[in-house]
C-alpha cells in the first residue's frame, strides 16, 4: 500500500514536471513578448523660445511621429554647475495640452555664462507609454556675469571676503575691544613691576 | 575687605595674630610631604599622559587617519572636550569674580579652587583644538594671514586672553602666601626657594604693595566677567555661524554659557570635596560651602535646562527638514540613549534632589556634582557630532564607515591624557601653594592680613 502510494506520488511528481515545465517557458515568453508590446512608440520633443512683451517663453511640442501627444507631463531645468535647477518649484511639469504643447515663463534674473547664454532642458520622466526622454537647448536669456563685476565685489569689504577686505566697523569694534581689554591687561601686568618696586624701597 | 574696620586693642591683635599662624599651620601642612597615595595618583596621571604623548605620536606621524575623523564627522572628541574645558574653565569668572561682586564672603576659601580649574581647563583647551588640527604647524597660519571675519581667530583671541587673565587673578592674590613660603619653608629644595623668591616679587606686605594688589585684582574681577561671556560665546559661534542643521541658532550663545557654568560648579564641587578629603580642609571648607554650591548647581541646571527648552523644543515644533533629522537622532535614533540620559542625569535630577536641604550634604553634592561633569562632557559630543552626520546635502558615495563616528583609540588615548593634563597641572600646584587664599578667608573672619602686616612694619 505504501509503495504503491510512493509509486503514485512519484509518478504525479512527474507527470506535473512534465507539462508544467513547457507551460513556464511558454509563460515567460509571452512575458517578452508582452514586454516588446510595451516598447513606446517613439516620441519626439522639440524646444522653441519666445519673447512677446517682454516676457519669455519656452515652449516645447512634444508628438509620436505626426500625433500630438496629449497630457504629458513635462518638466523644466536649467542646467546649473552641479545640478539641474527646476524652473517650476518643487520640481512639478506642466502637462501637454491637446497639440501636444506645453510652456513656462522664463525668470528674468537667472544668471548664465559669461554672455549670457543658459542650456534650458525639458524632460519626461518614466511616461507610462513613452518611457523617460529628454532634450536641451541653449538660449541668451539669462543675465550677463561681467568678469569686472565680479571683480568690483570681490574688492568690497565684506564679512565673506577675504583676510585683506574686511569690513571697517569689525576692524573698528575687534580694534577698540582688543585695545581696552589687554591695555587693562598690560596696565595689571606693569603694576606687578610696582609691587616688586615697592618691595625694595621699603627694605632701604 | 567688606567688612567693617575694628579698633586693633592689643589683645585682637595677639588673637588675631594667633588666628593667622593657625590657618597658615593648616594650610601649609598639604605641602610638607606627598604621601603614598599622593604620588599613586600622579603616577596615575603620569602613565595616563604619556599614552596620549605616544598617541599624539602616531597621529602626527600618520596624520588624522589613525583618529576615526573623516570627512563628515571632521570633529569628534577632541572638539568635543575642547568645548567642554573653556565650559569648565568660565567657573573661575563665576566663583572668583561674579560672588565677589554680590558682596558674598563664603566662596572665598574656594576661590583659589575655582581660579586653579580655571587655568587648567583653558591651558589644555587651547591645547587641544591644536591637537584637532592634525599639523601643529599651521596654527602659525592663524597669525601669518590673520582672517578678522573668522570666529576661529575671534576664538583664538578670546581664548588666550582669557589664559592670561585667569593666570593673573589666580596670581596676584596668591603673592602674600608665596612670600610667606619664601620665608616659612626652610627644607625645600634651592630651586623651590627660587621658584618662591622669584615669583613674591619682593613682597614685604607694605601699604604700597596691598594697594596695587587690590587694585589689580578688583580691575581682573570686572574684566573676567565680560571676558568669560565673550570666550563661551564665541565658542558656540564656531558652530551658530555655519550653516548646518543643529547649529543654526540664535540662542547657542547664552546655551553654552549658561551650561558651561553649571559643569563648571560641578567641576569645583569634585575639587572641593577631594581637597577636603585629602588635605583636611573642613575647617575651611565647610558643610555650608557644599550647601551653597548645592543651592548653585540647582540654580544653574535650572537656567540651563530653560535654554535646553528654547533650544530643543523650537525646531521639535517645525521639524524642517534637515532639523529633524537631527533631532530625531537625538530623540528616538542613535543618540538617543546618550541625550536623555544627559537632560536626565546631568540636568533634571541632580536639580530636583538638591533642592531638598537634606541631600545638600558634602557626600551627596559631590556624588550629584559627578555626573553632571560627567554629561557635560557627553552634551557637548552631542552638539558637535550628530550635526556633521546630517549635512545638507546628502552623503553619498562614502564608504559606509564614515556615515558613523566612533573615536579611535589614538582620539580616547589623546582625550584622557588631556584630562589627565587637566589634574595634573591642579595636583602640581596644589603640592607647591596653598589651595586656599590665606588672607581672603582671614578677611572672612574680619581679620584683615593688611593691617596686621602695617603694624607689624610700625613695630619693626
Amino acid at each position: 500500500m505504501t509503495n504503491n502510494f510512493k509509486t503514485n506520488w512519484i509518478g504525479k511528481l512527474l507527470i506535473a514536471a512534465t507539462f508544467s515545465m513547457p507551460i513556464c517557458l511558454f509563460a515567460q515568453d509571452k512575458k517578452t513578448s508582452e514586454k516588446k508590446d510595451a516598447t513606446p512608440v517613439a516620441a519626439s520633443m522639440k524646444l522653441n523660445f519666445a519673447e512677446v512683451d517682454s516676457v519669455k517663453v519656452i515652449n516645447v511640442s512634444l508628438a509620436a511621429g505626426e500625433k500630438p501627444l496629449e497630457g504629458i507631463e513635462v518638466k523644466f531645468y536649467v542646467k546649473r554647475s552641479l545640478s539641474l535647477l527646476p524652473l517650476i518649484s518643487n520640481g512639478k511639469g506642466v502637462s501637454t495640452d491637446e497639440k501636444g504643447g506645453a510652456s513656462v515663463k522664463f525668470p528674468k534674473d537667472l544668471p548664465g555664462d559669461c554672455n549670457g547664454t543658459i542650456v534650458v532642458i525639458a524632460k519626461v520622466e518614466d511616461d507610462e507609454n513613452y518611457g523617460s526622454f529628454e532634450t536641451k537647448d541653449s538660449v541668451k536669456w539669462g543675465t550677463i556675469i561681467s568678469i569686472s563685476a565680479q571683480e568690483e565685489e570681490w574688492e568690497k569689504r565684506s564679512m565673506s571676503g577675504t583676510g585683506s577686505r574686511v569690513p571697517t566697523f569689525l576692524i573698528a569694534t575687534a580694534g577698540v575691544i582688543i585695545i581696552v581689554v589687554w591695555g587693562i591687561l598690560l596696565y595689571v601686568i606693569f603694576s606687578l613691576v610696582g609691587i616688586k618696586k615697592a618691595g625694595i624701597i621699603k627694605k632701604q | 575687605m567688606n567688612q567693617e574696620h575694628q579698633i586693633l586693642t592689643p589683645e585682637l591683635i595677639e588673637k588675631q595674630s594667633i588666628r593667622r599662624e593657625e590657618m597658615r599651620a593648616d594650610l601649609l601642612r598639604p605641602l610638607d610631604k606627598l604621601g603614598m597615595l599622593g604620588k599613586l595618583w600622579i603616577a596615575f596621571l603620569l602613565i595616563i599622559f604619556l599614552i596620549g604623548c605616544y598617541a599624539y605620536y602616531l597621529q602626527l606621524k600618520h596624520g588624522l587617519i589613525e583618529t576615526g575623523l573623516r570627512d563628515y564627522a571632521s570633529w569628534g572628541l577632541y572638539i568635543s572636550t575642547f568645548v567642554f574645558l573653556v565650559a569648565v574653565s568660565l567657573v573661575g569668572a563665576l566663583i572668583s569674580s561674579i560672588l565677589r561682586f554680590t558682596h558674598f564672603t563664603w566662596n572665598r576659601p574656594i576661590m583659589r579652587i575655582s581660579e586653579i580649574v580655571a587655568v587648567a581647563g583653558v591651558i589644555w583647551a587651547g591645547l587641544i583644538i591644536i591637537i584637532d588640527m592634525g599639523r601643529p604647524d599651521r596654527v602659525l597660519n592663524l597669525f601669518i594671514h590673520p582672517r578678522l571675519q573668522s570666529p576661529i581667530l575671534w576664538d583664538v583671541v578670546v581664548v588666550s586672553t582669557y589664559l592670561v587673565t585667569s593666570v593673573l587673578l589666580l596670581y596676584l592674590p596668591l603673592l602674600p602666601g608665596i612670600a610667606f613660603l619664601r620665608d616659612r619653608l626652610v627644607k625645600i629644595p634651592k630651586w623651590q626657594k627660587w621658584m618662591y623668591k622669584f615669583l613674591s616679587l619682593g613682597w614685604n606686605g607694605t601699604q604700597e604693595q596691598w594697594t596695587i594688589l587690590k587694585r589689580g585684582i578688583r580691575l581682573l574681577a570686572i574684566i573676567i566677567i565680560p571676558l568669560a561671556l565673550s570666550i563661551h560665546t564665541v565658542t558656540s559661534w564656531l558652530f551658530a555661524m555655519t550653516l548646518r542643521p543643529g547649529w543654526d541658532s540664535t540662542n547657542f550663545g547664552p546655551y553654552f554659557v549658561a551650561g558651561a557654568f553649571l559643569a563648571g560648579t560641578a567641576g569645583v564641587i569634585l575639587a572641593m570635596y577631594v581637597f577636603r578629603k585629602a588635605y583636611h580642609l573642613e575647617k575651611y571648607i565647610t558643610e555650608v560651602h557644599f550647601d551653597n554650591m548645592g543651592k548653585l548647581l540647582v540654580l544653574l541646571a535650572f537656567i540651563y535646562a530653560y535654554f535646553n527648552v528654547n533650544e530643543y523644543f523650537v525646531p521639535y515644533y517645525k521639524m524642517k527638514g534637515a532639523e529633524a533629522a537631527v533631532l530625531n537622532d537625538l530623540f528616538s535614533g542613535n543618540f538617543a540613549g546618550l541625550y536623555w540620559s544627559a537632560q536626565i542625569f546631568g540636568m533634571f535630577l541632580p536639580a530636583v534632589f538638591l533642592m531638598f536641604k537634606k541631600m545638600r550634604t558634602p557626600g551627596f553634592v559631590t556624588l550629584i556634582a559627578v555626573p553632571v561633569l560627567i554629561f557635560a562632557w557627553v552634551k557637548r559630543f552631542l552638539i558637535v557630532t550628530p550635526t556633521l552626520l546630517h549635512p545638507y546635502l546628502p552623503i553619498q558615495n562614502v564608504p559606509e564607515s564614515w556615515k558613523n563616528y566612533f573615536p579611535s583609540w589614538v582620539e580616547i588615548s589623546i582625550v584622557s591624557a588631556s584630562f589627565a593634563g587637566v589634574l595634573l597641572i591642579i595636583t602640581i600646584f596644589s603640592r607647591f601653594f596653598p589651595i586656599i587664599s590665606i588672607w581672603e578667608t582671614l578677611e572672612n573672619e574680619g581679620i584683615e592680613l593688611e593691617d596686621l602686616d602695617k603694624l607689624k612694619k610700625e613695630n619693626v
